[in-house]
């Protein structure tokens, strides 16, 4: 029963070639995920017109800053380069430090930095805006010391210079108030991994939305029924079925996992795979349990995809887990997707 | 027109289908008005803390860790976050270590905080970046007072009068620095006045979430002509007098009618009367590539394979275009359906 089952399956031969399609295609949009999305991400420009070197430690604060460089693509110019590399898009943001910016920061006069930022992304936009008060505080935060400490000294011979130099590389020099500690076993959740995962339980809701179409399709051409009446069991015509789908759902997956992990060099542990089979026989079986309780093709169609989308979406498939408020997370712990992802997440690629 | 009427009917009457399509609309639509109330407050990237000193230094850090907004602190144990943290709640955690306040008071800037990750999380610089901001202000201060005694004959002033001294200078605007920040379109040389608020991605997702649910809608409302196909009326239909070209066009029709509703409903999760346009516009084209595509596939489960592969294709590169830029993502992700939607609701 079984066997005649995997040949059901593979008797479709346009199904078949549609399936490995979506496997190619699928294989590849990762593998192109992952290549395209290494290397920084923010551009940003800075254009000194002060020419001090104090300036020139701002500059090169950012320039060589190695975990400023991981998300930031710095690039030097004058403001006219800048504001030409803006015009074109090949700019998210830039900073001009005006001339005379340390002359007016040493006599505690305020002369901002302007700063210009592409709003067309408000993804970015956010980050930006919010990194430029960050930097900000920094600014006051030596300025204001500067300027408490020559009051509090009340000499007039007192030059404040060294001490403002001091506090400014302790400003720019912030990575060392931070120990790393990197969890090996753990690969952090990068939005590019988090939504690979995400795609990898997708796929399988559709393919077990797959096998109940085909359950109820048997089952509304009463081909159960005629089954039954020649002696086989309901019970074992619908695991005979659920496990033909998960063995050849289960091998499709395993070879595009590899696939991932031979192209994308990408490293997939034997217990992710394990954790790829428990969905595919968690969710095959919920998938083929709705059709026997449902009347017709088009209200399975509208339900099965509904469901996909709703367990997507409460299970943090779209936005991430930790995004999630309470209230979501409790529908969530209810999904196959929550629990996947959870589940994958622990493990990493 | 006859045939549209027929269509709009047969649709209706399938119960079945009307209440399944009415139960789940009204499921999503609550889900994402749920989402849509707190975008604000869960945008802010979720960070686990430990404090092991006690220190006024450390609680002065904590309450302004606390306050930025950018962060959404969560507080505990290192075991208990560490849990949190392999199981996606946080995106990385730091532990004020004990006596990070005597650090700070002698003038120390090494290893004041541990900041734990994953190997190759990169948001952990930015949020420590963030976090810098508000102890920046701490170590100057007691590095300038440590020189501010070293400098006078007399006898100094307590340090917390010296704090309260330059705290008072922080009040005053002229030393309050702040970048002049302008948020500029490149290609519209425009400059938005506009206040940058935290729950942009948020609602670009949930923009994104909405999309997805009227192409999902467009999707099945289009599987009847599979079935046609497959029970062999739609042959029949064939046979009967009437040009291809109309008879295409009531039946899209058609299914176009029966998804409005769900257009009006997104119009009012977008608050404006633009979402219904908007969605009304996305959901013609969606019926209309459904349409095209149930009839050339007539199969309803090659129908339902490569619908699949339309809806989840869509939608992950709409949302892919959302974080496409910020990921070094390729920029022609802007100009598919479901970016542009999401670019023009918000």
């Amino acid at each position: 029963m079984f066997v005649k089952d995997l040949k059901l399956i593979f008797s479709d031969r346009k199904m078949l070639i549609l399936l490995a399609l979506l496997v190619i295609i699928s294989v590849a949009g990762v593998i192109f995920c992952i290549k395209e999305t290494r290397g920084p991400a923010v551009r940003f420009g800075i254009a000194d017109e002060d020419q001090t070197e104090d300036s020139y430690l701002l500059v090169i604060y950012f320039d060589e800053n190695e975990g400023f460089n991981e998300y930031f693509k710095v690039v030097r110019g004058t403001k006219k380069e800048l504001e030409e590399a803006f015009d074109r898009g090949e700019l998210d943001m830039y900073m001009v430090i005006p001339e005379g910016f340390t002359r007016n920061l040493k006599s505690y006069v305020n002369m901002p930095i302007e700063t210009i930022i592409n709003n067309s992304d408000k993804t970015k936009l956010e980050l930006m805006s919010i990194l430029a008060d960050t930097y900000s505080e920094y600014i006051t935060a030596v300025q204001i010391n500067c300027k408490g400490l020559t009051d509090m000294v009340g000499r007039e011979d007192f030059d404040s210079a060294l001490v403002q130099r001091e506090l400014v590389l302790t400003a720019l020099g912030k990575d060392s108030f931070f120990r790393r500690k990197t969890i090996d076993r753990f690969e952090g959740i990068s939005l590019v991994n988090y939504y690979i995962y995400s795609g990898i339980i997708l796929i399988i809701l559709y393919a077990g939305l797959f096998a109940g179409l085909k359950s109820l399709k048997e089952r509304l051409g009463k081909a159960g029924e005629r089954l039954v009446s020649v002696g086989v069991g309901r019970g074992k015509i619908f695991f005979s079925s659920l496990s033909a789908f998960v063995l050849v759902y289960t091998v499709i997956m395993g070879i595009a996992l590899g696939l991932i992990a031979g192209l994308g060099e990408l490293t997939v542990p034997p217990v992710a795979i394990f954790f790829v089979f428990l969905a595919i026989v968690v969710v095959c079986s919920l998938f083929m349990l709705i059709s026997k309780f449902v009347k017709s093709v088009p209200a399975y169609m509208i339900l099965g995809n509904m469901l996909i989308l709703f367990t997507t979406i409460a299970g943090g498939g779209i936005i991430p887990i930790m995004y999630l408020p309470e209230g979501c997370i409790a529908v969530a712990r209810f999904t196959p997707t929550y629990w996947f992802i959870k589940l994958i997440l622990q493990t990493g690629f | 027109m006859n045939r549209f009427i027929l269509r709009l009917k047969l649709l209706l009457r399938d119960r079945t289908a009307c209440i399944c399509y009415a139960i789940s609309v009204i499921v999503m639509f609550c889900l994402l008005l749920g989402l849509s109330s707190v975008s604000e407050e869960q945008s802010a990237i979720p960070v686990g803390l430990v404090i092991r000193d006690d220190s006024r230094e450390t609680e002065e850090l904590a309450e302004n860790i606390r306050k930025t907004k950018a962060i959404k602190v969560i507080e505990g144990k290192e075991a208990e976050l560490k849990d949190q943290l392999f199981n996606g709640y946080l995106n990385c955690i730091f532990i004020i270590d004990d006596g990070y306040g005597d650090k700070v008071r002698a003038g120390e800037t090494e290893d004041l905080i541990t900041v734990i990750s994953g190997k190759d999380d990169r948001m952990s610089v930015v949020i420590s970046d963030i976090i810098a901001g508000s102890m920046v202000y701490d170590i100057c201060l007691n590095k300038a007072y440590r020189s501010y005694r070293s400098l006078i004959s007399t006898e100094p002033v307590p340090l917390n009068a010296y704090n309260t001294y330059v705290l008072s200078l922080k009040e005053d605007p002229s030393y309050d620095f702040s970048f002049d920040k302008k948020y500029m379109d490149p290609e519209k040389k425009t400059i938005d006045e506009s206040e940058v608020t935290n729950g942009m991605i948020y609602r670009q997702m949930i923009a994104g979430m909405l999309c997805m649910l009227l192409c999902l809608m467009a999707f099945v409302s289009c599987n009847c002509f599979c079935l046609e196909y497959e029970n062999g009326v739609a042959y029949r239909l064939k046979e009967l007098p009437g040009s291809r070209i109309p008879t295409f066009l009531m039946d899209f029709f058609g299914v176009f009618v029966y998804t409005i509703p769900l257009s009006v409903a997104a119009g009012f999760l977008s608050k404006s009367v633009m979402g219904v346009v908007y969605s009304l516009t996305y959901l013609i084209l969606m019926c209309l590539i459904c349409t095209v595509l149930s009839k050339s596939v007539k199969k309803t489960e090659a129908y339902q394979l490569v619908g699949a592969v339309l809806v989840v294709g869509l939608g992950i590169l709409g949302f892919v275009s959302v974080f496409a830029e910020l990921i070094g993502g390729p920029a022609f992700l802007k100009f598919t359906p479901n970016a542009i939607y999401i670019s023009l609701l918000l």
